[in-house]
Protein backbone atom coordinates (compact mmCIF):
# COMPACT_ATOMS: atom_id res chain seq x y z
CA UNK A 1 0.00 0.00 0.00
CA UNK A 2 2.76 2.21 1.05
CA UNK A 3 4.03 1.47 -2.08
CA UNK A 4 1.29 3.15 -3.96
CA UNK A 5 2.81 7.15 -2.88
CA UNK A 6 5.57 6.64 -5.19
CA UNK A 7 3.41 6.27 -8.03
CA UNK A 8 0.65 9.05 -7.26
CA UNK A 9 2.27 11.76 -9.61
CA UNK A 10 1.72 9.00 -12.08
CA UNK A 11 -1.88 8.01 -10.93
CA UNK A 12 -2.83 11.29 -10.54
CA UNK A 13 -2.18 12.33 -14.44
CA UNK A 14 -3.63 8.92 -15.37
CA UNK A 15 -6.59 8.87 -13.18
CA UNK A 16 -7.37 12.92 -14.56
CA UNK A 17 -6.78 11.69 -18.50
CA UNK A 18 -9.29 9.23 -18.11
CA UNK A 19 -11.98 11.25 -16.27
CA UNK A 20 -11.45 13.90 -19.19
CA UNK A 21 -12.11 11.26 -21.47
CA UNK A 22 -15.29 10.31 -20.17
CA UNK A 23 -16.63 13.81 -19.51
CA UNK A 24 -15.04 14.96 -22.91
CA UNK A 25 -18.22 16.32 -24.28
CA UNK A 26 -18.73 18.81 -21.44
CA UNK A 27 -15.03 19.99 -21.46
CA UNK A 28 -14.30 23.45 -22.43
CA UNK A 29 -10.70 24.11 -23.51
CA UNK A 30 -10.32 26.41 -20.97
CA UNK A 31 -11.27 24.09 -18.34
CA UNK A 32 -8.88 21.01 -19.88
CA UNK A 33 -6.18 23.79 -19.64
CA UNK A 34 -6.74 24.79 -16.36
CA UNK A 35 -6.94 21.37 -15.38
CA UNK A 36 -3.69 19.88 -17.02
CA UNK A 37 -1.87 22.79 -15.34
CA UNK A 38 -3.05 21.95 -11.52
CA UNK A 39 -2.71 17.98 -12.22
CA UNK A 40 0.71 18.79 -13.46
CA UNK A 41 1.45 20.88 -10.31
CA UNK A 42 -0.22 18.05 -8.24
CA UNK A 43 2.04 15.69 -10.05
CA UNK A 44 5.45 17.48 -9.40
CA UNK A 45 4.35 18.19 -5.59
CA UNK A 46 3.74 14.85 -5.07
CA UNK A 47 7.02 13.64 -6.41
CA UNK A 48 8.90 16.19 -4.29
CA UNK A 49 6.81 14.66 -1.30
CA UNK A 50 6.96 11.41 -1.89
CA UNK A 51 10.77 10.54 -1.72
CA UNK A 52 12.83 11.30 1.36
CA UNK A 53 15.72 13.05 0.70
CA UNK A 54 18.41 10.75 0.65
CA UNK A 55 22.31 11.76 1.57
CA UNK A 56 23.80 13.03 -1.75
CA UNK A 57 27.07 11.32 -0.74
CA UNK A 58 25.18 7.40 -1.11
CA UNK A 59 23.32 7.41 -3.62
CA UNK A 60 24.58 3.53 -4.27
CA UNK A 61 21.57 1.15 -2.40
CA UNK A 62 18.51 1.15 -4.86
CA UNK A 63 15.43 1.87 -3.36
CA UNK A 64 13.00 -0.01 -5.12
CA UNK A 65 9.00 -0.49 -4.62
CA UNK A 66 6.74 -2.82 -6.41
CA UNK A 67 8.82 -6.02 -6.51
CA UNK A 68 11.80 -4.12 -7.93
CA UNK A 69 10.01 -2.55 -10.63
CA UNK A 70 9.77 0.62 -9.91
CA UNK A 71 12.51 2.93 -8.79
CA UNK A 72 12.09 5.49 -5.83
CA UNK A 73 15.26 7.48 -6.13
CA UNK A 74 15.94 11.46 -6.84
CA UNK A 75 16.69 10.29 -10.02
CA UNK A 76 13.27 9.70 -10.26
CA UNK A 77 12.06 12.48 -8.79
CA UNK A 78 14.01 15.00 -10.62
CA UNK A 79 12.75 13.71 -14.19
CA UNK A 80 8.90 13.26 -12.60
CA UNK A 81 9.12 17.24 -11.97
CA UNK A 82 10.50 17.79 -15.21
CA UNK A 83 7.92 15.63 -17.08
CA UNK A 84 5.39 17.63 -14.75
CA UNK A 85 7.02 20.88 -15.98
CA UNK A 86 7.46 20.10 -19.51
CA UNK A 87 3.58 19.16 -19.34
CA UNK A 88 2.53 22.40 -17.96
CA UNK A 89 4.36 24.61 -20.40
CA UNK A 90 2.97 22.19 -23.09
CA UNK A 91 -0.46 22.35 -21.55
CA UNK A 92 -0.40 26.09 -22.08
CA UNK A 93 0.95 26.64 -25.04
CA UNK A 94 -1.55 24.46 -26.84
CA UNK A 95 -4.14 27.04 -25.97
CA UNK A 96 -3.92 29.21 -29.42
CA UNK A 97 -3.82 25.62 -31.85
CA UNK A 98 -6.94 23.85 -29.55
CA UNK A 99 -9.03 27.06 -30.81
CA UNK A 100 -7.50 27.25 -34.10
CA UNK A 101 -7.67 24.12 -35.22
CA UNK A 102 -10.52 22.45 -33.67
CA UNK A 103 -8.75 20.28 -31.95
CA UNK A 104 -11.50 18.39 -29.66
CA UNK A 105 -9.86 19.76 -26.14
CA UNK A 106 -10.52 17.20 -23.69
CA UNK A 107 -9.02 14.46 -25.75
CA UNK A 108 -6.19 16.57 -26.76
CA UNK A 109 -5.27 17.29 -23.21
CA UNK A 110 -5.84 13.93 -22.04
CA UNK A 111 -3.27 12.62 -24.68
CA UNK A 112 -0.55 14.88 -23.21
CA UNK A 113 -1.49 13.89 -19.69
CA UNK A 114 -0.76 9.97 -20.40
CA UNK A 115 2.13 10.98 -22.66
CA UNK A 116 3.98 12.37 -19.54
CA UNK A 117 2.70 9.49 -17.81
CA UNK A 118 4.18 6.91 -19.94
CA UNK A 119 7.55 9.74 -19.54
CA UNK A 120 7.24 9.38 -15.59
CA UNK A 121 7.11 5.86 -15.49
CA UNK A 122 10.00 5.26 -18.37
CA UNK A 123 12.36 7.57 -15.60
CA UNK A 124 11.42 5.72 -12.72
CA UNK A 125 11.55 2.23 -14.18
CA UNK A 126 13.87 -0.28 -12.58
CA UNK A 127 13.13 -3.11 -14.91
CA UNK A 128 12.81 -3.55 -18.37
CA UNK A 129 9.22 -4.57 -18.81
CA UNK A 130 8.29 -1.24 -16.99
CA UNK A 131 10.69 0.99 -19.32
CA UNK A 132 9.22 -0.80 -22.39
CA UNK A 133 5.28 0.13 -21.29
CA UNK A 134 6.28 3.64 -20.28
CA UNK A 135 8.04 4.57 -23.62
CA UNK A 136 4.91 2.88 -25.43
CA UNK A 137 2.75 4.45 -23.31
CA UNK A 138 4.81 8.23 -24.20
CA UNK A 139 5.09 7.57 -27.53
CA UNK A 140 1.56 5.93 -28.68
CA UNK A 141 -0.05 8.74 -27.60
CA UNK A 142 2.46 11.10 -29.32
CA UNK A 143 1.32 9.54 -32.81
CA UNK A 144 -2.28 10.87 -31.79
CA UNK A 145 -0.50 13.81 -30.93
CA UNK A 146 0.82 14.43 -33.77
CA UNK A 147 -2.03 12.97 -36.38
CA UNK A 148 -4.76 14.90 -34.14
CA UNK A 149 -5.47 17.53 -36.58
CA UNK A 150 -6.65 15.08 -39.31
CA UNK A 151 -7.67 17.63 -41.97
CA UNK A 152 -4.25 18.56 -42.20
CA UNK A 153 -2.69 16.25 -44.78
CA UNK A 154 0.54 16.90 -43.73
CA UNK A 155 0.30 16.32 -40.09
CA UNK A 156 -0.93 13.00 -41.05
CA UNK A 157 1.59 12.52 -43.15
CA UNK A 158 3.97 13.39 -40.32
CA UNK A 159 2.34 11.01 -38.49
CA UNK A 160 2.55 7.97 -40.45
CA UNK A 161 5.92 8.68 -40.56
CA UNK A 162 6.28 8.72 -37.03
CA UNK A 163 4.58 5.38 -36.14
CA UNK A 164 6.13 3.27 -38.91
CA UNK A 165 9.73 4.66 -37.80
CA UNK A 166 8.78 4.36 -34.31
CA UNK A 167 7.13 0.89 -34.20
CA UNK A 168 9.90 -0.34 -36.10
CA UNK A 169 12.16 1.26 -33.20
CA UNK A 170 9.68 -0.02 -30.62
CA UNK A 171 10.57 -3.71 -32.28
CA UNK A 172 14.13 -3.43 -31.91
CA UNK A 173 14.00 -2.40 -28.75
CA UNK A 174 11.81 -5.14 -27.49
CA UNK A 175 13.90 -7.77 -29.59
CA UNK A 176 17.01 -6.09 -27.37
CA UNK A 177 15.17 -6.87 -23.92
CA UNK A 178 14.30 -10.46 -24.85
CA UNK A 179 17.47 -11.63 -25.84
CA UNK A 180 18.72 -10.09 -22.72
CA UNK A 181 15.95 -11.57 -21.06
CA UNK A 182 17.34 -15.14 -22.35
CA UNK A 183 20.65 -14.55 -21.17
CA UNK A 184 20.43 -13.25 -17.35
CA UNK A 185 17.11 -15.03 -16.50
CA UNK A 186 16.23 -11.92 -15.39
CA UNK A 187 14.55 -8.26 -16.46
CA UNK A 188 14.98 -6.15 -13.41
CA UNK A 189 18.46 -3.92 -13.31
CA UNK A 190 19.85 -5.36 -9.91
CA UNK A 191 19.50 -8.79 -11.05
CA UNK A 192 20.51 -7.91 -14.60
CA UNK A 193 23.86 -6.41 -13.45
CA UNK A 194 24.87 -9.44 -10.72
CA UNK A 195 23.71 -11.87 -13.58
CA UNK A 196 26.21 -9.92 -16.10
CA UNK A 197 29.21 -9.68 -13.57
CA UNK A 198 28.55 -13.23 -11.51
CA UNK A 199 28.30 -15.39 -14.89
CA UNK A 200 30.92 -13.18 -16.86
CA UNK A 201 28.03 -12.82 -19.87
CA UNK A 202 29.77 -9.56 -20.84
CA UNK A 203 30.94 -11.01 -24.31
CA UNK A 204 27.89 -13.60 -24.52
CA UNK A 205 27.00 -12.78 -28.14
CA UNK A 206 23.14 -12.47 -27.31
CA UNK A 207 24.33 -10.05 -24.93
CA UNK A 208 25.95 -7.63 -27.34
CA UNK A 209 23.26 -8.41 -29.82
CA UNK A 210 20.76 -7.28 -27.19
CA UNK A 211 22.41 -4.17 -25.86
CA UNK A 212 22.77 -3.21 -29.98
CA UNK A 213 19.42 -3.21 -30.33
CA UNK A 214 18.11 -1.86 -27.57
CA UNK A 215 20.57 0.94 -27.67
CA UNK A 216 19.21 1.47 -31.30
CA UNK A 217 15.70 1.25 -30.10
CA UNK A 218 16.22 4.03 -27.13
CA UNK A 219 18.39 6.18 -29.74
CA UNK A 220 15.10 6.59 -31.96
CA UNK A 221 13.47 8.11 -28.79
CA UNK A 222 16.09 10.43 -28.52
CA UNK A 223 16.31 10.86 -32.21
CA UNK A 224 20.43 10.13 -32.23
CA UNK A 225 21.63 9.88 -36.14
CA UNK A 226 21.47 7.33 -37.66
CA UNK A 227 18.42 7.26 -35.88
CA UNK A 228 17.00 10.68 -36.74
CA UNK A 229 15.08 10.41 -40.39
CA UNK A 230 11.43 11.12 -38.34
CA UNK A 231 12.61 14.01 -35.99
CA UNK A 232 12.53 17.19 -39.00
CA UNK A 233 9.23 15.31 -40.64
CA UNK A 234 7.47 14.88 -37.50
CA UNK A 235 8.20 18.69 -36.07
CA UNK A 236 7.42 20.18 -39.24
CA UNK A 237 4.15 18.43 -39.85
CA UNK A 238 2.98 18.20 -36.19
CA UNK A 239 1.39 21.34 -34.44
CA UNK A 240 4.00 23.55 -32.84
CA UNK A 241 3.06 22.62 -28.93
CA UNK A 242 3.15 19.08 -29.95
CA UNK A 243 6.25 19.30 -31.42
CA UNK A 244 7.42 21.55 -28.49
CA UNK A 245 6.41 18.51 -26.13
CA UNK A 246 8.32 15.99 -28.56
CA UNK A 247 11.11 17.92 -28.32
CA UNK A 248 11.28 18.38 -24.64
CA UNK A 249 9.26 16.17 -23.34
CA UNK A 250 9.97 12.59 -25.06
CA UNK A 251 13.79 13.51 -25.86
CA UNK A 252 14.04 13.54 -21.83
CA UNK A 253 12.47 10.24 -21.28
CA UNK A 254 14.82 8.84 -23.90
CA UNK A 255 17.80 9.77 -21.98
CA UNK A 256 15.96 9.34 -18.72
CA UNK A 257 15.84 5.74 -19.66
CA UNK A 258 19.27 5.63 -21.43
CA UNK A 259 20.97 6.62 -18.71
CA UNK A 260 19.76 4.70 -16.01
CA UNK A 261 19.59 1.62 -18.46
CA UNK A 262 23.59 2.06 -19.16
CA UNK A 263 24.41 2.51 -15.25
CA UNK A 264 22.25 0.37 -12.96
CA UNK A 265 21.38 -2.12 -15.86
CA UNK A 266 24.38 -2.37 -17.92
CA UNK A 267 27.27 -1.03 -15.82
CA UNK A 268 29.86 -4.43 -16.66
CA UNK A 269 29.05 -3.82 -20.10
CA UNK A 270 30.53 0.06 -19.55
CA UNK A 271 33.25 0.20 -22.51
CA UNK A 272 30.60 -1.91 -24.79
CA UNK A 273 28.05 0.70 -24.78
CA UNK A 274 30.12 3.81 -24.34
CA UNK A 275 31.75 3.33 -27.37
CA UNK A 276 28.35 3.08 -29.20
CA UNK A 277 27.07 5.67 -27.64
CA UNK A 278 30.59 7.98 -28.55
CA UNK A 279 29.44 6.63 -32.25
CA UNK A 280 26.02 7.86 -32.02
CA UNK A 281 26.97 10.63 -30.42
CA UNK A 282 29.60 12.32 -32.94
CA UNK A 283 27.37 11.47 -35.80
CA UNK A 284 24.07 13.45 -33.93
CA UNK A 285 26.19 16.30 -34.03
CA UNK A 286 28.02 16.19 -37.13
CA UNK A 287 24.43 15.68 -38.85
CA UNK A 288 22.53 17.66 -37.02
CA UNK A 289 24.51 20.97 -37.11
CA UNK A 290 25.03 20.44 -40.67
CA UNK A 291 22.04 19.98 -42.38
CA UNK A 292 20.28 22.58 -39.90
CA UNK A 293 22.28 25.02 -42.10
CA UNK A 294 20.35 24.38 -45.30
CA UNK A 295 16.61 24.86 -43.61
CA UNK A 296 14.13 27.36 -43.90
CA UNK A 297 11.83 26.29 -41.93
CA UNK A 298 12.18 27.27 -38.45
CA UNK A 299 10.93 23.89 -36.73
CA UNK A 300 12.85 22.05 -39.38
CA UNK A 301 15.96 23.79 -37.76
CA UNK A 302 14.56 23.44 -34.76
CA UNK A 303 14.40 19.50 -35.18
CA UNK A 304 18.17 19.65 -36.53
CA UNK A 305 19.01 21.22 -33.58
CA UNK A 306 17.45 18.93 -31.46
CA UNK A 307 19.24 16.39 -32.75
CA UNK A 308 22.89 17.80 -32.67
CA UNK A 309 22.14 18.58 -28.91
CA UNK A 310 21.21 15.18 -28.22
CA UNK A 311 24.81 14.45 -29.33
CA UNK A 312 25.62 17.19 -26.31
CA UNK A 313 24.17 15.43 -24.13
CA UNK A 314 25.16 11.77 -25.02
CA UNK A 315 28.68 13.09 -24.11
CA UNK A 316 28.52 13.21 -20.62
CA UNK A 317 26.98 9.45 -20.42
CA UNK A 318 29.40 8.40 -22.94
CA UNK A 319 32.45 8.57 -20.04
CA UNK A 320 30.03 5.84 -17.50
CA UNK A 321 30.35 7.96 -14.42
CA UNK A 322 28.19 8.94 -12.43
CA UNK A 323 29.25 12.36 -12.93
CA UNK A 324 29.28 12.51 -16.60
CA UNK A 325 25.47 11.17 -15.71
CA UNK A 326 24.40 13.99 -13.96
CA UNK A 327 25.83 16.34 -16.64
CA UNK A 328 23.68 14.73 -18.65
CA UNK A 329 20.92 14.65 -16.64
CA UNK A 330 21.61 18.81 -15.94
CA UNK A 331 21.16 18.90 -20.28
CA UNK A 332 18.30 17.29 -20.42
CA UNK A 333 16.71 19.54 -18.13
CA UNK A 334 18.18 22.55 -19.80
CA UNK A 335 17.26 21.96 -23.32
CA UNK A 336 14.03 21.29 -22.24
CA UNK A 337 13.34 24.77 -21.19
CA UNK A 338 15.50 26.67 -23.89
CA UNK A 339 13.70 24.35 -26.74
CA UNK A 340 10.25 24.66 -25.02
CA UNK A 341 11.18 28.68 -25.14
CA UNK A 342 11.72 28.49 -28.81
CA UNK A 343 8.95 26.74 -29.93
CA UNK A 344 6.74 28.76 -27.70
CA UNK A 345 8.15 32.05 -29.88
CA UNK A 346 7.29 30.25 -32.57
CA UNK A 347 3.89 29.57 -31.21
CA UNK A 348 3.55 33.40 -30.41
CA UNK A 349 4.17 34.26 -34.02
CA UNK A 350 1.33 32.00 -35.23
CA UNK A 351 1.56 30.96 -38.74
CA UNK A 352 4.30 33.06 -40.11
CA UNK A 353 6.86 31.75 -37.07
CA UNK A 354 7.24 28.46 -39.32
CA UNK A 355 8.89 30.68 -42.17
CA UNK A 356 12.66 31.98 -41.54
CA UNK A 357 12.13 34.26 -43.41
CA UNK A 358 9.37 35.83 -41.48
CA UNK A 359 11.91 36.73 -39.26
CA UNK A 360 13.05 39.66 -40.54
CA UNK A 361 12.81 42.64 -38.58
CA UNK A 362 10.92 41.40 -35.81
CA UNK A 363 13.11 43.32 -33.53
CA UNK A 364 10.90 46.76 -34.75
CA UNK A 365 7.55 44.72 -35.07
CA UNK A 366 7.60 43.06 -31.75
CA UNK A 367 10.67 43.93 -29.23
CA UNK A 368 9.58 41.26 -26.80
CA UNK A 369 9.16 38.46 -29.31
CA UNK A 370 12.19 39.06 -30.69
CA UNK A 371 14.11 39.35 -27.55
CA UNK A 372 12.98 36.38 -26.42
CA UNK A 373 13.81 34.38 -29.26
CA UNK A 374 17.30 35.90 -29.36
CA UNK A 375 17.99 34.76 -25.74
CA UNK A 376 16.76 31.34 -26.69
CA UNK A 377 19.33 31.16 -29.65
CA UNK A 378 21.70 32.01 -27.21
CA UNK A 379 21.51 29.80 -25.13
CA UNK A 380 20.79 26.73 -28.13
CA UNK A 381 24.37 28.58 -28.86
CA UNK A 382 26.04 27.84 -26.08
CA UNK A 383 26.77 31.39 -24.85
CA UNK A 384 26.73 32.75 -21.42
CA UNK A 385 24.91 33.95 -19.28
CA UNK A 386 22.78 31.53 -20.54
CA UNK A 387 21.71 28.09 -19.24
CA UNK A 388 22.69 26.79 -22.88
CA UNK A 389 26.41 27.45 -22.06
CA UNK A 390 26.10 25.63 -18.11
CA UNK A 391 24.71 22.90 -19.76
CA UNK A 392 27.42 22.42 -22.49
CA UNK A 393 30.22 22.91 -20.40
CA UNK A 394 28.97 20.62 -17.94
CA UNK A 395 28.77 17.72 -20.73
CA UNK A 396 32.18 18.96 -22.33
CA UNK A 397 34.09 19.11 -19.35
CA UNK A 398 33.33 15.51 -18.46
CA UNK A 399 33.94 14.20 -21.95
CA UNK A 400 37.26 15.73 -21.17
CA UNK A 401 38.08 14.41 -17.52
CA UNK A 402 36.60 10.78 -19.10
CA UNK A 403 39.77 11.54 -21.43
CA UNK A 404 37.99 11.94 -24.50
CA UNK A 405 39.36 15.00 -26.08
CA UNK A 406 38.22 14.08 -29.53
CA UNK A 407 34.45 14.08 -28.25
CA UNK A 408 34.84 17.40 -26.91
CA UNK A 409 36.81 18.80 -29.78
CA UNK A 410 34.41 17.40 -32.23
CA UNK A 411 31.66 19.15 -29.91
CA UNK A 412 33.19 22.63 -29.81
CA UNK A 413 33.75 22.87 -33.45
CA UNK A 414 30.13 21.90 -33.54
CA UNK A 415 28.98 24.55 -31.43
CA UNK A 416 30.70 26.60 -33.69
CA UNK A 417 29.10 25.76 -37.08
CA UNK A 418 26.37 25.80 -35.05
CA UNK A 419 26.26 29.27 -34.20
CA UNK A 420 26.13 30.35 -38.06
CA UNK A 421 22.24 29.04 -38.07
CA UNK A 422 21.42 30.15 -35.03
CA UNK A 423 22.40 33.73 -34.98
CA UNK A 424 21.61 34.24 -38.74
CA UNK A 425 18.19 34.15 -37.38
CA UNK A 426 19.06 36.61 -34.98
CA UNK A 427 20.84 38.55 -36.98
CA UNK A 428 17.54 39.08 -39.50
CA UNK A 429 15.34 40.01 -36.74
CA UNK A 430 17.78 42.83 -35.67
CA UNK A 431 19.42 44.02 -38.91
CA UNK A 432 16.67 43.25 -41.51
CA UNK A 433 13.77 45.56 -42.21
CA UNK A 434 10.65 44.65 -41.04
CA UNK A 435 8.48 42.55 -43.29
CA UNK A 436 4.85 42.84 -43.32
CA UNK A 437 2.61 43.52 -40.11
CA UNK A 438 3.23 42.98 -36.45
CA UNK A 439 2.29 40.03 -35.33
CA UNK A 440 -0.81 39.50 -33.52
CA UNK A 441 -1.30 39.63 -29.71
CA UNK A 442 0.46 36.70 -27.63
CA UNK A 443 -2.49 35.15 -25.93
CA UNK A 444 -2.06 34.94 -21.72
CA UNK A 445 -1.19 31.47 -21.53
CA UNK A 446 1.48 31.35 -24.18
CA UNK A 447 3.41 34.39 -22.50
CA UNK A 448 3.37 32.84 -19.30
CA UNK A 449 4.76 29.53 -20.27
CA UNK A 450 7.44 31.95 -22.54
CA UNK A 451 7.90 33.66 -19.10
CA UNK A 452 8.65 30.42 -17.58
CA UNK A 453 11.17 28.94 -20.13
CA UNK A 454 13.08 32.58 -20.38
CA UNK A 455 12.90 32.32 -16.24
CA UNK A 456 14.57 29.07 -15.99
CA UNK A 457 17.34 29.92 -18.93
CA UNK A 458 18.38 33.27 -17.19
CA UNK A 459 18.90 32.01 -13.54
CA UNK A 460 20.20 28.71 -14.93
CA UNK A 461 22.89 30.54 -16.71
CA UNK A 462 23.41 33.46 -13.95
CA UNK A 463 23.26 30.88 -10.66
CA UNK A 464 23.90 27.59 -12.10
CA UNK A 465 23.74 25.62 -9.11
CA UNK A 466 20.10 26.24 -8.64
CA UNK A 467 19.35 23.45 -10.70
CA UNK A 468 22.60 21.06 -11.17
CA UNK A 469 22.05 20.83 -7.23
CA UNK A 470 18.87 18.39 -8.27
CA UNK A 471 20.56 16.04 -10.90
CA UNK A 472 21.28 13.28 -8.65
CA UNK A 473 22.28 10.33 -11.26
CA UNK A 474 20.61 7.45 -10.98
CA UNK A 475 20.73 4.94 -8.13
CA UNK A 476 22.46 2.12 -8.97
CA UNK A 477 21.92 -1.62 -8.05
CA UNK A 478 25.31 -2.30 -6.53
CA UNK A 479 27.66 0.17 -5.24
CA UNK A 480 30.27 1.18 -7.26
CA UNK A 481 33.22 -0.62 -5.99
CA UNK A 482 31.18 -3.80 -6.54
CA UNK A 483 31.19 -3.09 -9.75
CA UNK A 484 34.54 -2.31 -10.14
CA UNK A 485 35.59 -5.51 -8.55
CA UNK A 486 33.32 -7.15 -10.79
CA UNK A 487 34.89 -5.94 -13.69
CA UNK A 488 38.08 -6.15 -12.66
CA UNK A 489 37.62 -10.03 -11.95
CA UNK B 1 13.57 -33.37 -30.25
CA UNK B 2 12.74 -29.29 -30.56
CA UNK B 3 15.16 -27.37 -28.82
CA UNK B 4 15.42 -23.77 -27.35
CA UNK B 5 17.94 -23.15 -30.38
CA UNK B 6 15.41 -24.23 -32.73
CA UNK B 7 12.71 -21.92 -31.27
CA UNK B 8 15.23 -18.75 -31.24
CA UNK B 9 16.06 -19.43 -34.99
CA UNK B 10 12.59 -19.32 -36.09
CA UNK B 11 11.74 -16.42 -34.54
CA UNK B 12 15.12 -14.77 -35.88
CA UNK B 13 13.87 -15.33 -38.93
CA UNK B 14 10.36 -14.22 -38.68
CA UNK B 15 12.30 -10.99 -37.32
CA UNK B 16 13.74 -10.91 -39.90
CA UNK B 17 11.16 -11.37 -42.57
CA UNK B 18 9.38 -8.57 -40.89
CA UNK B 19 12.32 -6.27 -41.12
CA UNK B 20 12.49 -7.02 -44.58
CA UNK B 21 8.61 -6.73 -45.05
CA UNK B 22 9.06 -2.92 -43.89
CA UNK B 23 11.84 -1.71 -45.89
CA UNK B 24 10.62 -3.60 -49.62
CA UNK B 25 6.66 -3.68 -48.94
CA UNK B 26 5.01 -0.22 -50.39
CA UNK B 27 1.66 -0.50 -49.17
CA UNK B 28 1.17 0.77 -45.81
CA UNK B 29 -1.00 -2.66 -44.45
CA UNK B 30 1.66 -4.61 -45.22
CA UNK B 31 4.10 -2.37 -43.23
CA UNK B 32 1.92 -3.01 -40.48
CA UNK B 33 1.69 -6.54 -40.85
CA UNK B 34 5.21 -6.82 -41.26
CA UNK B 35 5.14 -4.82 -37.73
CA UNK B 36 3.08 -7.67 -35.83
CA UNK B 37 5.52 -10.54 -37.05
CA UNK B 38 8.13 -8.72 -35.58
CA UNK B 39 6.26 -8.16 -32.60
CA UNK B 40 5.22 -11.95 -32.52
CA UNK B 41 8.93 -12.95 -33.41
CA UNK B 42 10.19 -11.39 -30.12
CA UNK B 43 7.14 -12.89 -28.28
CA UNK B 44 8.01 -16.65 -29.37
CA UNK B 45 11.37 -15.53 -28.26
CA UNK B 46 10.24 -14.51 -24.76
CA UNK B 47 7.96 -17.60 -24.46
CA UNK B 48 11.08 -20.33 -25.51
CA UNK B 49 13.48 -18.38 -23.24
CA UNK B 50 10.74 -18.82 -20.37
CA UNK B 51 9.89 -22.33 -21.42
CA UNK B 52 13.87 -23.34 -20.78
CA UNK B 53 15.06 -21.06 -17.76
CA UNK B 54 12.06 -22.50 -15.71
CA UNK B 55 10.14 -19.30 -15.52
CA UNK B 56 7.08 -17.84 -15.64
CA UNK B 57 8.17 -13.84 -16.44
CA UNK B 58 8.75 -14.72 -20.39
CA UNK B 59 5.28 -15.90 -20.75
CA UNK B 60 3.98 -13.14 -18.15
CA UNK B 61 5.86 -10.24 -20.37
CA UNK B 62 3.87 -11.29 -23.59
CA UNK B 63 0.56 -10.62 -22.44
CA UNK B 64 1.90 -7.56 -22.01
CA UNK B 65 3.56 -7.46 -25.48
CA UNK B 66 -0.13 -8.43 -26.95
CA UNK B 67 -1.64 -5.08 -25.19
CA UNK B 68 0.94 -2.95 -26.58
CA UNK B 69 0.60 -4.62 -29.92
CA UNK B 70 -3.12 -4.48 -30.03
CA UNK B 71 -2.70 -0.57 -28.82
CA UNK B 72 -0.09 0.34 -31.84
CA UNK B 73 -2.67 -1.93 -34.53
CA UNK B 74 -5.38 0.06 -32.97
CA UNK B 75 -3.10 3.83 -33.10
CA UNK B 76 -1.61 2.53 -36.92
CA UNK B 77 -4.66 1.57 -38.69
CA UNK B 78 -6.64 5.36 -37.39
CA UNK B 79 -3.81 6.88 -39.09
CA UNK B 80 -3.82 5.13 -42.37
CA UNK B 81 -7.48 5.61 -42.17
CA UNK B 82 -7.17 9.47 -41.81
CA UNK B 83 -4.78 9.61 -44.56
CA UNK B 84 -6.71 7.47 -46.96
CA UNK B 85 -8.99 9.80 -46.86
CA UNK B 86 -6.72 12.67 -48.05
CA UNK B 87 -5.75 10.43 -50.86
CA UNK B 88 -6.84 7.27 -52.08
CA UNK B 89 -3.58 5.67 -51.99
CA UNK B 90 -2.17 3.43 -49.08
CA UNK B 91 1.24 3.79 -51.09
CA UNK B 92 3.65 5.38 -48.72
CA UNK B 93 5.58 7.05 -51.62
CA UNK B 94 2.29 8.93 -53.05
CA UNK B 95 3.22 11.00 -49.53
CA UNK B 96 5.86 13.74 -50.12
CA UNK B 97 4.68 17.13 -48.98
CA UNK B 98 7.60 16.46 -45.75
CA UNK B 99 10.82 15.63 -47.53
CA UNK B 100 12.95 12.76 -45.85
Amino acid sequence: MSDLVFLLPELVLAGTALVLILIARHVSRAQAVAVSVVVAAMAAIFSGWAFTPEAPEAPAAMTVVFGGTIAADGYARFFKVLFAATLALAALLSVKHVDTERVPPAEYYALLLLASTGMMLAASAADLLILYLGLELMILCAYVLVGITVNRPIANEAAIKYFLLGSFASALLLYGIALVYGVTGATDFAAIASAVSERNLTRHPFMLAGLALMAGGLAFKIAAVPFHAWAPDVYQGASAPVAAFLAAGSKAAGLAALVRVCLAAFAPEQRIWSEMLAGLAVLSMIVGSLLAISQTNMKRLLAYSSIAHVGYALLGLVTGTPDGASATITYAFIYSFMTLGAFGVVIALGERGEDLLAYRGLAATAPVTAALMFLFLLSLTGIPPTAGFVAKFAVILSAVRGGHVVLAVVAVMCSVVSAFFYLRVAVMMYMMEPQGAAPARVPGAVAAALAVAAFVTIVGGILPDTFTAWTVPPSLGKTPTEITRALTR
Amino acid sequence: MVSLNHYLVLSAILFAIGTAGVFVRRNLITILLSIEIMLNAVNLTFVAFGRALGAADGQIIVFFVMTVAAAEAAVGLAIVIALFRHRESLNPDSWTALKW
